[in-house]
């Protein structure tokens, strides 16, 4: 299924909108943007997948598996290389249930998700409401 | 006499457990995740598991391991249905048991759990069919 619309995890679009906004700015200011999304991005990621990491056993429930050491790792990894391009971090990362993790970004009814899926594949995901528009290998 | 054997009528209300610990569902947005209804690679051969508040009540739907908390899903029947995604009953549990309220959606299941359709659904139940969400509740020693 090819893309049928730009998205902040494959474009340049999400990373040019941020230096648009700022290449009239000092550098000092850049830096000054890029550090606070940073810090952004790691409280988001220390209240998941850092919890996670450190707590293996809190998705102990009869119906819910939770990532295993390797995923969550590879997530942090995704999340390091969006991360450091300047993309905002997601509006939620949470397990799927079954062992993997799911980045997704919504906006409005539109959403666009990192699936990381329990065997190692990564695969993006767009949707315009309810409806599938884009799947691929990420 | 009912015995949870009889047909889900559109009009049922059903219930989907979302354990606290997951993320799924935020408190502060009010916005449920679609991984809420993904089904596990495994457990869910025959379908993803829901409860009928016919047999049982919101709080008993979201009892769970105890120490947990539980938040639960409400949508009807019959708001499925007309989206393709059928509820039907399933009392019998897999260890012999009988849970009156236990029931299936079938079109959401293990072996399909990474097709398009069923990511597809899992986002409508998470946003259009999804009545609100009740909770959280804490175990209490588990049903």
């Amino acid at each position: 299924m090819e893309a049928t619309k730009s998205n902040p995890y494959l474009s340049e679009s999400g990373r040019d909108a941020v230096l648009t906004s700022v290449e009239s700015e000092t550098s000092a200011s850049r830096a000054l943007l890029m550090g606070r999304l940073r810090e952004v991005w790691q409280d988001v990621i220390d209240r998941t997948l850092g919890l996670w990491l450190n707590n293996p056993d809190m998705f102990d429930d009869e119906a819910i598996e939770g990532p295993s050491g390797t995923t969550i790792r590879l997530a942090f990894d995704y999340a390091e290389t969006l991360m450091d391009q300047g993309l905002a971090p997601p509006s939620s990362i949470v397990p799927d249930g079954s062992g993997g993790i799911v980045f997704e970004q919504r906006q409005g009814r539109d959403a666009e998700v990192v699936h990381i899926w329990d065997d190692g594949t990564v695969e993006f995901q767009a949707f315009d409401g309810p409806k599938l528009v884009c799947r691929q290998p990420f | 006499m009912d015995s949870g054997f009889e047909p889900i009528e559109d009009d049922e209300l059903l219930y989907r457990r979302v354990p606290a610990s997951t993320g799924w569902y935020d408190g502060v947005t009010g916005v449920l995740s679609p991984q809420t209804f993904a089904p596990h690679k495994t457990r869910d051969s025959t379908g993803l598991s829901v409860s009928r508040a016919k047999y049982k009540s919101a709080e008993g739907a979201g009892q769970g391991q105890p120490g947990k908390s539980y938040f639960v899903a409400v949508f009807r029947a019959g708001d499925l249905r007309q989206r393709g995604i059928n509820a039907v009953p399933r009392p019998v549990l897999p260890d012999g048991q009988i849970d009156p309220s236990h029931a299936e959606l079938p079109d959401l299941n293990s072996a399909t759990r990474r097709n398009d359709i069923t990511l597809e659904r899992q986002r409508m139940l998470a946003g259009e069919l999804i009545m609100r969400v009740e909770g959280p509740f804490s175990a209490q020693g588990g049903e």
